[in-house]
């Protein structure tokens, strides 16, 4: 097998995801700032020392410089070492959260497709949790770019009936995959099981913004789930199942 | 050269155990079908009783092959100690130690909610009936110092905090015989933040 040229050296990237491979083995799910989301081997990742020190680094949520050689749809990590921040931890509330970013990551990205933009998105979402910024906030911004740059275009700022401008004192119905609907004053209630959303809010999130009442970030969340449901095209998302299981346990604790 | 159907059928199902590439199953393969026709058998009903009978302690989900396994079963055993660990092998290493006298909870993982394990598939529930039993005073909590042995570590001491027990984590730093220099930042910083009054 030719290695030439394909080597890399120290990309900046994070670990998603890893499972046990043969023995000592792991096969990883990386995202990298320059070479997107891909697969590769950690031959000899678990158990041996001199692997241990090699990949030292392999944990998830932390920033990472890896290494690896080989062509094709799978190389060999040859090397994932910190990249020199304070090993700041995750608060365990916020694991979760973070969890469902590389489900998210997983499911919606394309092997081998750079997304830089994203990735800067990915690291700064992280710093908040870890910062112990809300939860909610962050990862409704995440939701929101993620479907913006992997060009899932939810269109927020015209009516996809006729193409019109949305207009701020009006209010719109979001549909997956077709958009926002202005609520005609005919059509009072029952059009559509979601909720109305004012077309303040809608420009707002085209620029980013989010609100910050509790009961319109709800809906934003419901609009976000929506459209993330329809790019998931049927798949679940696991960290979702999981998360609402924990929520029980905690609520029965609490 | 091609294998008869058995020989290959018997050399694959070798290869499924941990450790065993191609050659090695051959190898046994060929051991066993030659000299080793006497340990065949004993491994064959060997492995067949086991299968028959080892199942999951009732109490600790521990292999074993009554209904509880032998450190359940044993009152010298302190059962006001719980020590909660990911595998089986967890268990035989801490027992291998010699210095703990309390009980186990095996929990057959860790959370993982991009595989789909969460607290239910770890067996909380049974978790939750041994605390509500009333005998556990303190549950030390010996999960992996992974991201996801942390996370599994923590959403169990929220359990054993609302039955008002006492939930304590294993220390993690340097290893016994080890030199700073070599530790990793990681560690080094628990241990710095885990440091012992003398």
């Amino acid at each position: 097998m030719s290695r030439v040229g394909a080597r890399v050296e120290l990309c900046c990237g994070y670990l998603l995801h890893q499972r046990p491979w043969r023995d000592t083995s792991l096969i990883v799910e990386l995202f990298t700032a320059e070479h997107g989301r891909l697969t590769a081997f950690a031959r000899g990742a678990r158990g041996t020392r001199g692997a241990w020190t090699r990949y030292s680094g392999l944990q998830p949520f932390r920033p990472l410089l890896l290494s690896w050689t080989g062509r094709g749809e799978a190389p060999t990590l040859t090397g994932a070492e910190n990249d020199g921040s304070p090993p700041a931890q995750l608060a365990p509330e916020a694991l979760l959260s973070a969890w469902y970013l590389n489900e998210l990551l997983l499911k919606l990205t394309v092997a081998h497709d750079p997304h830089p933009e994203l990735y800067l998105q990915y690291r700064a979402t992280l710093e908040q949790l870890r910062a112990g910024a809300s939860l909610e906030a962050a990862l409704r911004q995440f939701e929101l770019r993620l479907l913006e740059l992997l060009g899932f275009g939810v269109e927020l700022s015209r009516d996809c009936a006729d193409g019109s401008t949305v207009l701020e004192d009006a209010y719109y119905h979001f549909t997956a995959g077709e958009g926002v609907r202005r609520q005609r004053p005919e059509q009072h209630e029952g059009v559509s099981d979601s909720p109305l959303l004012p077309g303040r809010m809608l420009l707002q999130l085209t620029e980013g913004q989010l609100p910050e009442d509790p009961q319109s970030l709800r809906a934003v969340r419901a609009l976000l789930r929506a459209a993330l449901d329809h790019c998931l095209e049927g798949r679940e998302l696991k960290t979702r199942v999981v998360a609402r299981a924990v929520a029980r346990i905690r609520g029965a604790s609490a | 050269m091609q294998h008869s159907p058995a020989l290959a059928a018997l050399i694959d199902a070798l290869r499924g155990l941990p450790g065993v590439g191609p050659k090695s199953a051959q190898r046994m393969a060929f051991n066993l079908l030659q000299q080793g026709r006497g340990s065949a058998q004993t491994l064959e009903k060997a492995l067949q009783r086991a299968l028959e009978r080892v199942g999951r302690c009732r109490q600790c989900r521990m292999l074993t092959e009554g209904e509880l396994c032998s450190v359940c079963a044993n009152p010298q055993r302190d059962a006001a100690l719980l020590c909660v660990v990911e595998s089986p092998a967890d268990v035989v290493a801490i027992e291998q130690s010699g210095g703990y006298r309390g009980r186990y909870f095996v929990l057959m993982g860790h959370l993982s909610p991009l595989d789909g394990i969460g607290p239910e598939q770890l067996g909380a529930r049974e978790f939750e009936a041994l605390l509500a039993a009333g005998q556990v005073r303190e549950v030390i909590l010996a999960t992996n110092p992974t991201v996801e042995g942390e996370a599994t570590a923590h959403l169990l001491s929220q359990l054993v905090r609302a039955h008002k027990l006492q939930a304590s984590r294993i220390a993690h730093g340097v290893p016994v015989g080890g030199e700073l220099e070599y530790v990793d930042g990681g560690t080094l910083a628990h241990a710095m933040a885990g440091r012992l009054a003398l």
